[in-house]
């Protein structure tokens, strides 16, 4: 997805960027609104009973098992589960479906935003996210923001998981 | 760094990275020191440059060549931040940070200084112009800044 696609698939006809933010471990990630199908309470997690130990637990949604992520501040994978999470965030693209344990969940609409390819300098292609971004909160400040994606996260989650098999 | 004739010495500033390193960039590609900046960690990045700043509305990213060179997260860093100035692979100006481990000074650097680095400074290599021996008869290298903030140090 070029960068242009990327800015398009985030501002609606108000002409303002929707984006949620999901925030544990002390990070916040910038995902496209369009992109979260659901918040589901921590309450429906199911613990997880396949081999797969590199997901948390399951929930089920529209009749269909999900798995559910938990990540570390680094984005490692959180094998049992930490007392900060309180959210399910589910979050869709085409036929990609996963959910994501989260401190909080929240919704925000920003009038500027500017994307930046990554760092050359840190670009290890390890790195989770679409694009570092600046933008100007709801008092104006700029502030500096990470932004990933559904396809993103994804991709992200299927490398850990064939480390993880190699292992 | 161009000298003059009589080899009174070019500009430098002298970072002192770790607590045993120093290294050279040139006077103009220094241009501000932050102070304990907020750094924001990227997830999954390499351990010596896992965080950005913003400065001046520019994303930061900041080198640590304490952890470069030690292979290690954890440095003896102060809280003081380097900002400078580079000419990305495209002929774009850039901004890149080094994490210090106190003020920069600046010094003149001769030619008659000049010296190869040691296998010691072997890692140097990568990412240095030349070398030249300080005052106290330590190896010091010269960074090609464009080269710091590259890729090369992710091969």
């Amino acid at each position: 997805m070029t960068d242009l696609q990327f800015k398009n698939k985030l501002l609606r006809d108000d002409a303002k960027y929707h984006v949620s933010i999901l925030s544990f471990a002390g990070i916040k990630l910038i995902v496209p609104q369009s992109e979260i199908l659901s918040i589901e309470s921590i309450y429906e997690l199911e613990s997880n009973e396949d081999n797969d130990n590199n997901y948390i637990g399951v929930i089920y949604k529209q009749g269909i098992k999900l798995p559910v992520y938990c990540f570390s501040k680094s984005m490692d994978i959180y094998k049992s589960l930490p007392e900060d999470r309180f959210q399910c965030v589910v979050l869709q693209h085409e036929n990609i479906m996963f959910s994501l344990l989260c401190y909080e969940i929240s919704n925000a609409v920003i009038s500027e935003i500017e994307f930046h390819n990554l760092p050359v300098c840190m670009n290890n292609k390890r790195i989770p996210l679409t694009h570092l971004c600046l933008y100007k909160d709801a008092e104006n400040i700029n502030k500096l923001g990470m932004v990933t994606s559904a396809v993103c996260l994804n991709e992200y989650i299927n490398k850990l998981k064939r480390h993880s098999m190699k292992l | 760094m161009k000298t003059d004739n009589n080899d009174s010495g070019v500009a430098a500033w002298l970072l002192q990275v770790d607590r045993l390193v120093n290294v050279a960039i040139g006077q103009f590609e220094l241009i501000h020191i932050i102070d304990e900046p907020d750094y924001m960690g990227i997830p999954q990045a390499p351990d010596y440059c896992k965080d950005v700043v913003l400065w001046n509305n520019n994303i930061v990213p900041v080198m640590s060549l304490a952890s470069w060179l030690t292979s290690c997260l954890q440095v003896d860093n102060t809280g003081v931040v380097a900002i400078v100035v580079y000419e990305d692979e495209q002929g774009k100006h850039k901004f890149g940070g080094i994490k210090l481990s106190s003020p920069p000074v600046q010094a003149k650097v001769k030619n008659s200084q000049q010296c190869q680095l040691t296998d010691d400074f072997d890692k140097w290599r990568k990412v240095s112009l030349s070398s030249f021996k300080s005052k106290t008869g330590d190896i010091v290298p010269i960074i090609d800044v464009s080269k710091l903030f590259s890729h090369v140090l992710l091969s």
